[in-house]
């Protein structure tokens, strides 16, 4: 069943009267419980794609459906992760997430939410750091936090928009493993769109991969891995190798275009 | 610097913080000494200036480490001092114009009860005023700031009456508003309003495009947008601006008392002025720093206990 389509979204910004065109007659879909990549270079509109998938903005053009209901606006079935400032600086790590539950479920009582929140702090590995303001804490465990607060909120459908991208490699690593561990545990399959510009991070965290550029999908690719997945595995699989040969050489088709067409030998 | 210079520097800031710490102790008791031989001035009991002295010393006893402490006791001993000698000792002083420093602290003692009231109804018109401007300088503030029509007509509005000192129209507000007591709520709200109106109206416009993209996709209701995060985000800009706003009220209120009031601290000052007693215009003048240094203590307090997150 499909959970998201988008139907020949265009986007165009008008910043007093300056017009662009970010996104052209995008179409792509994402099934239930499916976890998707989008990947491209910088400027080829993924968190524009995001933004009205999340609701803040509307297509200038088209549609897009959830549950194949045209939808408009934010909603509660779908969770954000932004790579900054998605925590409130005044709330303490366990008072956003407390904040989230109660926002989502009102009838909560202060102490249930404070409880969930806690529970959720101890499965991305936060126990103990609730009382801690985002300020006191890094940008790994802000992430966490977020994705604890998103996660705690029960929302049907994910969408990061590359939740990772200040984080250095190793924690990189960590949180990648822990994002896959905490959505394994998770009652329900969420329907996961995922914004970034690492290939290794598309291949080892989705099922497909959608390739942006020219503001649209230009390519599809599915990921061949079985879950769970082993990072080392992958690795060194035939199959990655290939994939991700496939994956580079669409990014480096768009630079050699820019570049002017010429034969580049590797 | 050579060698012998550098030596030298060394010996000479050696010495000095040894002898720093004794400095205000032996001011005090200079200053003894000078208060129980016989002057001009030896009618009058000097229990409650003794009392406040002995508390000085008290405090700096206690806080013998604080070097702050110990210069600020080392000047206003020689304040008191100068003060003391030239009221007391030297001759053809007019007390009537000079009081000495028994007798201003004498007044505290002798009409605590009148300061007390006019205290109360100082900060009773203050209170007011401040609450009044404080919610709707930041409902205003924040509708302000968040749309942007308001925005664009009604800031720079605001900008060009807002500079207007509110003591300049103080006189008229006590002419036309029917009871003092409006007058001056009227005057002290609108020398808070506008700081924190502008102030929270510019905050909430210039308010980090991520932070609201992330309270929208929360799908936050109407009010928790309004508390929880716009008014958070505001509150630290809005207690920047906070004690001077107040000590500005405050300045403007004792003005309005001084004009039209029958009780206040401004109206105690300006009553026995008008006496020719200047003991208890001395001693106004005192409580007033008082209080407005007991306010911004507060506020100061307030700002650290209520913005802790950075
Ligand atoms: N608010 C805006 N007003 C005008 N133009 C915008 C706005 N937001 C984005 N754009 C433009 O739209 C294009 C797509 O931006 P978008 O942020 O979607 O790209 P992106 O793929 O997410 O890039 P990155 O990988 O750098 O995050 C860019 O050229 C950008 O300059
Ligand atoms: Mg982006």
């Amino acid at each position: 069943m499909k959970k998201i389509e988008f139907s020949n979204v265009s986007l165009t910004y008008d910043d007093d009267g300056t017009v662009y065109n970010a996104l052209n007659q995008m179409n792509f879909s994402v099934e239930q419980g499916e976890f998707v990549s989008i990947i491209g270079s910088s400027g080829c509109g993924k968190s524009s794609t995001l933004s009205i998938l999340a609701g803040l903005r509307e297509p200038t053009e088209g549609q897009y459906l959830i549950d194949g209901k045209v939808s408009h606006g934010t909603g509660r079935n779908r969770g954000v992760v932004f790579q900054h400032y998605s925590l409130f600086p005044w709330m303490r790590a366990d008072e956003n997430i407390a904040f989230g539950i109660k926002q989502a479920f009102p009838e909560t009582t202060d102490k249930e939410a404070a409880d969930i929140a806690k529970e959720y702090l101890e499965k991305v590995g936060l126990a103990g750091f609730g009382k801690k303001y985002p300020y006191q804490l890094s940008g790994g465990m802000q992430q966490r936090t977020a994705i604890a607060r998103t996660l705690a909120m029960q929302p049907e459908i994910l969408l990061l928009d590359e939740p990772f991208g200040a984080i250095d490699a190793r924690n990189r690593i960590l949180l990648q493993d822990l994002l896959l561990e905490v959505l394994g545990k998770e009652k329900e399959k969420k329907t996961i769109v995922f914004v970034t510009h690492d290939v290794d991070e598309a291949i080892l965290l989705s099922d497909r991969i959608l390739f942006m550029d020219k503001k649209r999908i230009l390519e599809e690719f599915e990921v061949p891995f079985s879950r769970p997945r082993k990072r080392e595995e992958i690795f060194q699989s035939r199959d990655y190798i290939n994939l991700r040969q496939s994956l580079l050489s669409c990014f480096f088709s768009g630079i050699q275009e820019k570049i002017g067409g010429e034969e580049v030998v590797l | 610097m050579t060698t012998a210079a550098l030596e030298e520097k060394k010996r000479f800031s050696f010495s000095w913080p040894a002898v720093q710490w004794f400095i205000p102790h032996v001011l005090f008791a200079v200053l003894l000494a000078l208060i129980f031989t016989p002057g001009a001035d030896d009618s009058t009991p000097h229990g409650a200036f003794l009392a406040v002295l002995g508390i000085s010393e008290a405090a700096l006893l206690i806080n013998r480490k604080s070097r702050a402490l110990t210069d600020i006791m080392t000047i206003l001993y020689l304040l008191f001092i100068a003060w003391e000698f030239g009221t007391t000792k030297a001759d053809s002083v007019n007390l009537l114009l000079y009081p000495s420093p028994a007798k201003v602290f004498a007044i505290f003692a002798s009409d605590w009860h009148k300061i007390l009231d006019g205290i109360r109804s100082s900060m009773y018109l203050l209170g007011v005023g401040f609450t009044l401007a404080l919610v709707l300088g930041v409902l205003l503030g924040i509708l302000t700031g968040s749309v942007a029509r308001l925005r664009d007509s009604l800031l720079p509005l605001a900008k060009v009456i807002s500079p207007i000192p509110p003591i300049i129209y103080t006189p008229y507000a006590v002419a036309v508003l029917p009871t003092f007591e409006i007058a001056s709520i009227f005057v002290i709200f609108s020398s808070i309003f506008w700081q924190i109106y502008i102030q929270t109206a510019l905050s909430v416009s210039g308010i980090d495009k991520k932070l609201l993209d992330s309270a929208k996709t929360m799908n936050l209701s109407a009010p928790a947008m309004f508390f929880h995060v716009l008014w958070p985000y505001c509150l630290p800009n809005i207690m920047k601006t906070l004690p001077i706003s107040v000590a500005n009220a405050f300045m403007v209120l004792t003005a309005a008392e001084m004009i039209g009031a029958t009780s206040g601290l401004g109206y105690f000052v300006r009553y026995y002025a008008d006496f020719a007693d200047y003991t208890r215009v001395i001693s106004g003048i005192i409580i007033i720093g008082i209080v407005v240094s007991v306010l911004n203590y507060g506020i100061a307090e307030l700002e650290r206990k209520v913005v802790r997150w950075h």
